[in-house]
């Protein structure tokens, strides 16, 4: 404890006092008491989770008020007025920690300073997604990650979401915990803090396949009925089969009018058709390319191939605070909600964020005896060259609804005039 | 012959004893409909409201022989096809199974860049 105690002082005095950190509380473990120590941290800072079968809670809040909880749990002088307000909620609490305290690096918003192991995190390289966080980091994106759930308690994922986790299709419950792996590695690459391509957007689990990665037309339906339904503008997918369905197709159709943005994954077959990524009109298709932009083996092949994006080696979250190197057109699809996510708050338009991607995708060619555009759809995703054109067709969009306001109106007149 | 049968299902990627079917708008969500679906046999799993399509399984009792069961599970099908005929349903189709897209998972325990 002492070591701990003189560790913590030393981080603490080294930020400045406005400084946010993110800090784990262990409170007393009893349900009453943390929510009621949850009540009162809310008048301090941004509460991150409160954990239920665990004593502890994470709050973003600033270094000063962080010392002042540490300073009181080890006994120290503490700020008068500090410790009136916070009283009651003092006492429950028995340590206080860093979240981070590997890296020491804060949690914190639009932060420059995130830790990017860049040998690693290549593919994030090859899309331009660092330079596009520059101008976004998709802040104001509300993305659903239709999967097998997702590990919202990982450290890279916890501050995405907020007390809406999502929902769970295959439970029917509102705790849309991963029991697989792969819907937390495919949210670690949408929005992960270090490895994730929008580290800012708010993410919603919609667990709608199993503990084995399997689930129905209709659960996977039923998550897009809840994306729609509850405003996201992406909704991630990946997951398919190979055979079309009707029902399936109408919940596409029918959210791809209500703007939401619907990504899939292509498929890993090698060749042909994986719905719902093949409902071409409705869904944007991802294949995969590797660390070379060369098409992976596993992609599939197919007319309605919209986009490519890394799918081969990619690193990315697991459950339990671990990550793990998955490889398939699952993990090509996330680069792509995500680099969406970074335009789409900038645009408040999902067509032109879409049609932006098109335009600005890195051309790509191929020595297989196929259509460039059957394996690689526009070619690969530059989120940077995304973000440039956003800006430039908002600011065009603008100046022509400003200049041709309601243009029919204008040409009717005309046409009155002209009669009579 | 028996694994043929279990390859060809897999291709076709049909979930056995699953269905969607479509409602008109006008008798979606109406007891009698459910009611109906429930004497036929079948349990409601999901209800898509957005699309008027519930997710529908069938129950097959256990006294039915093995041997039956597909004679079983034609004649529910017949039935169920029957409510496009009579003007209820819009459409019935077999429930098609989804699964990650995950081509390959290898264990990185972080120490090496890849």
């Amino acid at each position: 404890m002492q070591r701990k105690e003189v560790l913590l002082s030393r981080i603490l005095k080294s930020k400045k006092e406005r400084e946010p950190l993110e800090i784990i509380i262990e409170t007393e473990n009893n349900r009453k008491t943390k929510e009621k120590a949850a009540k009162q941290l809310r008048k301090l800072g941004k509460i991150t989770h409160v954990f239920k079968t665990i004593p502890y809670i994470s709050i973003i809040c600033t270094s000063k008020d962080a010392e002042q909880i540490a300073n009181k749990i080890y006994r120290k002088n503490v700020n008068r007025i500090f410790e009136k307000s916070f009283r009651n909620t003092l006492n429950v609490m028995k340590s206080v920690d860093l979240s981070n305290k590997f890296s020491i690096i804060p949690v914190k918003s639009n932060s420059k300073a995130y830790f990017r192991p860049k040998g690693n995190l290549w593919n994030l390289e090859n899309i331009g997604a660092y330079k596009a966080h520059k101008s976004s980091t998709g802040s104001g994106a509300k993305i659903a990650i239709i999967d097998t759930g997702v590990d919202y308690t990982h450290p890279e994922l916890s501050s995405n979401f907020t007390r809406k986790k999502g929902h769970d299709f295959i439970n029917d419950d509102d705790n849309p915990m991963d029991k697989n792996g792969h819907g937390t590695h495919v949210a670690g690459t949408t929005a992960g803090k270090n490895c994730g391509v929008a580290p800012d957007a708010t993410l919603y689990a919609v667990r709608v396949l199993d503990e084995n990665g399997s689930g129905s037309d209709m659960t996977v339906a039923a998550g897009i009925e809840w994306a729609m339904l509850n405003n996201i503008d992406i909704a991630g997918m990946s997951l398919g089969g190979p055979t079309a369905s009707k029902a399936l197709e109408d919940i596409c159709r029918l959210a791809s009018q209500n703007n939401v943005l619907l990504v899939a994954a292509a498929g890993n077959n090698g060749y042909g058709p994986n719905y719902p990524a093949a409902f071409g009109d409705y869904v944007i298709a991802v294949a995969a390319v590797d660390k070379e932009n060369e098409h992976a083996s596993f992609s599939n092949i197919w007319e309605t191939n919209d986009i490519s994006a890394p799918g081969v080696n990619i690193y990315s979250c697991y459950p339990g605070g671990q990550y793990k190197v998955f490889s398939g057109t699952s993990m090509s699809q996330p680069h792509i909600s995500g680099a969406l996510g970074l335009v789409v708050p900038k645009t408040r338009n999902p067509n032109l964020a879409e049609e932006t991607m098109y335009e600005t995708a890195k051309r790509l060619e191929s020595s297989e005896p196929y259509d460039n555009n059957w394996i690689f759809g526009a070619g690969l995703v530059r989120a940077d060259n995304m973000l440039n054109n956003a800006y430039h067709n908002r600011k065009i969009d603008k100046i022509l609804k400003r200049k041709y306001n309601n243009p029919l109106k204008k040409v009717g007149k005309i046409a009155w005039k002209i009669i009579w | 012959m028996e694994e043929e049968k279990e390859q060809g299902k897999n291709l076709e990627g049909f979930i056995e004893g699953l269905y969607n079917i479509k409602i008109k708008p006008e008798y979606f969500g109406k007891d009698s409909m459910e009611q109906q679906l429930k004497e036929m046999g079948f349990t409601i799993k999901i209800e898509n409201k957005s699309v008027y399509t519930y997710n529908i399984k069938l129950n097959i009792p256990d006294e039915i022989a093995e041997s039956e069961k597909l004679i079983y599970i034609k004649e529910k099908e017949n039935k169920l096809n029957s409510l496009v005929g009579e003007g209820y349903a819009v459409y019935v189709e077999k429930s098609v199974e989804m699964k990650v897209s995950d081509n390959d998972k290898t264990l990185y325990d972080g120490s090496n860049p890849v």
